[in-house]
């Protein structure tokens, strides 16, 4: 609903004061609910809590973009696949990207999305991100939630012509991943992150988000728990007693980290989710605006309530706390867990322009810039070259912390190109590796480029042969030689990861993922060190797959109702569908694939969610394996909701634990909507993998069953019917749990007649364990309930023998006595126990 | 189940939030690239959307060209704009007014629409001097200091009289058309 500019109610205005205000700590899109002091802050973000499973949808125009030779579609849909991970690594967040297919611009959508779409775009220009919000500030209602503003649809628009950037690069990677943040709600950062501008970018393919783009989805999206052990820094940045609007602060440790905030328009700030340790606050203005855009800094200003927005207050010097134009003058400020850095205030002086700015390092690997310079004091190099403005062979450069130094007269013109700056480097033998900061001072002013320069141990990896290859079972490997490679290197089949088999520093042999006929991937490996063999390879590895035949898939039911969750089978034919590799969607915000299983090479079986203000109608249904794609145009429809629709509702659980894995013979539970009413447990019908299941319990909408023994584990499909009404969802069957065969101690049974006593070590024997050693932590032992030490776990003939301390708190009585595997718990074993 | 409720109202529109990656083009490359360089006058501003995304279709009068088929008159469409109550802003794209005059670096791609190079690189103001003479300037650009090939690039801005940047233009298109 919108209103009137300005329209506040009494109500609201009144909760306004009430409300906590957004997470601080970064740069997101603000807006102010009021027009003066006190400012509070409400940012830009999609509400989690009205999707399902905290996931925001993104779809991939299904028009293909112009390609350069050797790229494909395919290629360029696993680049932003790819991205779109780079974000759901934030386990400190809540909230996810879902890949739902592909989609005809131009589909109106029923839920929030991320559009990801091809446009004509000029030169100059990369790709642009536009958030559409929604008109009013909302706030949840769970206690400490700060209000937001819903965005209701972000458009990702890619260069429709990718000739002169194939999908293959870092460059397009990265442009996705920073675009993906500015979708979710993320402004510019000027901590050297992927939410930095491109060119004042430090993260690479290898490590695509710093710490700051971390935080900042984490404050945005908070999940509780998800940033403990992080402290707060706050303060205000003042000139001649008067807030500073949008000063960038920033706080930064010795070891690398960078996180930053912008003030508000009092000059307030407060540095959020910053991990305990030693820091180093300083405050710069926003660089000035380039050429024709609105704002400084690339920073969309805060808005007002009238919608007005509340510029920067202009440039002022950069100052470093408790106060100083340079770096020597700052004193650390000390984090600690769970606490907050307060008064950490700065006295600025303004200034009419800025003497030193926007600085960018290179190295030069091999034949192109790598930004920011990566050294290696062995064997690479350890020099960089800079430029930026006001960058001189006369200014000042440092870098903080010790280990790494600028040599002596080591700042000097660049021979190849006089314009840039070249800046030898010196290393100290304790110079780990990790990212560093360099200041750069011209005219008394002071200029920090966090993760200025990586401090790397060896040149980039690099690939020289790619030979195809089968193992002794007729599968397609390739084995890469090359150098630099490790045990964490990781290989890059367009943007798809290959399995490992073997690794040594020449020698990679990857199962390839699959592709399409014919199909030439480009191939690149990333150390975790965050060097890429395309730092170095003047053209890329490729590796040319077979020329196969082709693959298509069916889907059933080709129709489901909105507002239900449901099982769907997708059954390929030749599709060689390979574990992990496969995705699925539905091109429509509101339909999910909730989970999905391989059952073989040909077959899926996904629980999907189709939302209830989901539109009847058709949608495509895309198909990933690998780098393999298919789509059936309008192969799945909606109909309306039918109200006499029996439904389940997943996931399908073990009741004994929680675990989404049921072995044979436990009972699992899901819930059942049964609109008509409450019905008879003796009514309902259970299958599981087509074999009857008992009925244990039915109350409040929760159905409890018994899996059949005998059903083979892997995933099966749960059948529920009531009358004539049926509904179907994925389930998976557990492997059987371990089972104790018997317990000694002192070498000698426990039994009634020789009881075990707190204290004694207790060894139990194990049947039906995994074979081969088990970790400690793989096993759990409980007595009552009681979590127990496990002393140790060794092999025996039929299984595992597990030695625990029974715990000295132990009652006498007979006891409760599982162990648990890998999760899988044994049934109760009478543990008879004297305690004098 | 969390649930929310409005607190308040926040503006008129639905607002968007934005963001662009940019690519420098030195002046040689804004030259050679575009498909017409003129200098002309705004004389009408519209929104609609096509597709996802919002565009301003902004009417010039020209004043002389540079490069290009002759015409009196220019359509461009920039990215961003207000259309059936929703605005949307991307980072960079220039907000034009009616009666501003500028030197646009124009390029069209297959559609045939033309747009302004590299999104606001391409866009020069035209102001007097205080000596009366026409001078062309665009602030310096801060982003992006690597080209297509990831190459390092330094910007300086641009800040020349009017005469100088045609001259410049002039001289480049007949380097490159021999």
């Amino acid at each position: 609903m919108r209103r009137a500019a300005g329209w506040v109610s009494i109500t609201a205005a009144a909760t306004l004061l009430q409300l906590q205000p957004a997470a601080n700590g970064y740069y997101f899109f603000v807006h102010y609910l009021t027009r003066s002091a006190p400012w509070i802050p409400v940012a830009e973000k999609f509400d989690v809590a009205a999707l399902q499973d905290r996931r925001v949808p993104f779809l991939i125009a299904d028009q293909a973009p112009g390609l350069a030779a050797g790229d494909s579609f395919a290629a360029v849909t696993s680049q932003i696949r790819a991205a779109a991970r780079a974000w759901n690594q934030v386990d400190s967040a809540d909230v996810e990207l879902a890949f739902g297919g592909y989609f005809t611009p131009g589909t109106q959508h029923d839920g929030p999305v991320i559009e990801v779409v091809f446009g004509e775009i000029p030169p100059g220009l990369r790709a642009m991100t536009s958030a559409t919000v929604g008109t009013e500030a909302v706030a949840s209602v769970t206690p400490g939630a700060p209000p937001f503003v819903p965005i209701t649809k972000s458009t990702v628009v890619l260069n429709r012509d990718l000739n002169r950037t194939p999908s293959w690069t870092q460059d397009f990677f990265l442009t996705v991943t920073h675009e993906f943040g500015h979708a979710l709600g993320l402004q510019h950062s000027f901590t050297s992150g992927v939410m930095a501008t491109e060119a004042a970018r430090a993260t690479t393919k290898a490590r695509p988000l710093a710490i700051d783009d971390i935080v900042g989805l984490s404050l945005l999206y908070p999940v509780r728990g998800g940033l403990a052990g992080s402290g707060v820094i706050a303060g205000r940045v003042t000139s001649g007693g008067a807030g500073v609007a949008l000063a960038s602060v920033v706080a930064i440790s010795l070891d690398g980290a960078a996180i930053g905030a912008l003030t508000n328009p009092d000059g307030t700030y407060r540095i959020e989710g910053i991990p305990a340790g030693s820091y180093y606050v300083y405050t710069h203005a926003l660089p000035p605006r380039i050429g024709g855009e609105a704002h400084p800094g690339g920073i969309l200003p805060p808005l007002d309530f009238s919608a007005r927005a509340v510029p920067a207050t202009g440039l002022f010097e950069t100052t470093f706390y408790p106060g100083g134009r340079t770096f020597d003058r700052a004193s650390p400020v000390q984090v600690f867990p769970g606490g907050a850095a307060d008064g950490i205030n700065f006295a600025v002086n303004r200034r009419d322009t800025l003497p030193v700015y926007g600085v960018l390092t290179y190295s030069f690997p091999g034949p192109v810039a790598v930004q920011p310079a990566f050294l290696a004091p062995v064997g690479g190099a350890s020099f960089a070259v800079a430029a930026g403005f006001g960058l001189t062979p006369r200014s000042t450069v440092a870098v903080l912390g010790q280990s790494v130094s600028v040599a002596p007269n080591g700042v000097k013109a660049y021979p190849v190109d006089p314009r840039f700056t070249q800046i030898d480097f010196q290393f100290s033998f304790s110079a780990g590796e990790g990212p560093r900061h360099l200041t750069f001072t011209t005219d008394g002013e002071t200029h920090v480029v966090p993760a200025g320069i990586r401090v790397v141990r060896g040149p980039a990896p690099s690939i020289g042969v790619i030979t195809s290859g089968l193992d002794a079972t007729g599968a397609r490997t390739a084995s890469l030689f090359g150098s630099g490679f490790g045990l964490e290197t990781q290989v890059l089949f367009d943007e798809v990861l290959a399995a490992i088999r073997q690794a040594s520093e020449t020698l990679l042999v990857v199962t390839p993922p699959p592709a399409p006929p014919g199909h030439r991937a480009v191939v690149s490996v990333i150390n975790p060190d965050g060097q890429s063999s395309q730092f170095v390879q003047t053209a890329p590895s490729t590796f040319d797959f077979d020329a196969t035949g082709d693959w298509n898939f069916t889907v059933s039911p080709a129709q489901v109702a909105a507002g239900t969750e449901a099982l769907v089978e997708i059954t390929g034919a030749n599709a060689g569908f390979q574990a992990g590799q496969v995705s699925a969607g539905f091109g429509s915000s509101t339909i999910q694939v909730l989970r999905m299983w391989n059952v073989g090479t040909n077959r899926l079986l996904a629980n999907v969610w189709v939302a209830p203000n989901t539109s009847p109608g058709t949608v495509p249904v895309t198909v990933v394996n690998g780098l393999r794609t298919a789509v059936l145009p309008g192969g799945f429809s909606i109909a309306p909701a039918n109200p006499r629709q029996i439904q389940l509702r997943g996931p399908v659980v073990d009741v004994a634990n929680e675990r989404t894995e049921i072995a044979a013979g436990a009972v699992g539970s899901v819930r059942l909507l049964t609109p008509a009413g409450d019905v008879p447990a003796a009514s309902i019908q259970v299958l599981v993998s087509d074999r009857p299941a008992v009925v244990t319990g039915w109350s409040g909408g929760t159905l409890l069953f018994r899996v059949p023994v005998g059903v083979p584990p892997g995933p099966a499909v749960l059948r529920v019917a009531v009358g004539s009404e049926s509904a179907s969802l994925a389930m998976v069957v557990d492997a059987a749990p371990p089972a104790i065969a018997g317990i000694q101690s002192g070498g000698a049974p426990v039994d009634a007649q020789r009881p075990a006593r707190p204290g004694q070590l207790i060894v139990v024997s194990m049947t039906g364990t995994p074979e081969g050693d088990l970790a400690l932590n793989r096993v759990s032992v409980q007595v009552n309930g009681l979590g127990q030490t496990v002393a140790s776990v060794a092999a025996s003939p039929g299984g595992h023998t597990v030695q625990f301390l029974l715990d000295e708190l132990t009652q006498a009585g007979t006891q409760q006595l599982t162990v648990a595997v890998d999760g899988r718990v044994s049934a109760p074993f009478a543990l008879p126990v004297r305690t004098n | 189940m969390v649930q929310i409720r409005p607190v308040a109202c926040i503006g008129l529109w639905a607002l968007a939030g934005f963001s662009t990656t940019l690519e420098r083009l030195t002046l040689d490359q804004m030259t050679t690239q575009s498909n017409e360089i003129v200098r002309g006058r705004v004389t009408a501003v519209s929104a609609a959307p096509q597709g996802s995304v919002v565009y301003t279709r902004v009417s010039i009068q020209v004043i002389e060209r540079w490069k290009g088929a002759a015409a009196a008159q220019v359509e461009i469409l920039v990215p961003g704009g207000t259309a059936n109550g929703f605005r949307q802003t991307f980072s960079g794209a220039p907000q034009l007014a009616a009666g501003s005059e500028h030197v646009f670096f124009l390029w069209r791609g297959k559609s045939g629409v033309a747009q302004i190079i590299g999104l606001s690189q391409g866009l020069m103001d035209v102001q007097l001097d205080p000596a009366g003479k026409a001078v062309v300037s665009r602030n310096a650009i801060r982003e992006p200091m690597v080209d297509s090939n990831n190459q390092p690039v330094p910007d300086t801005g641009v800040n020349m009289p009017l005469f100088a940047l045609r001259e410049f233009v002039k001289r480049r298109l007949e380097v490159a058309e021999k």
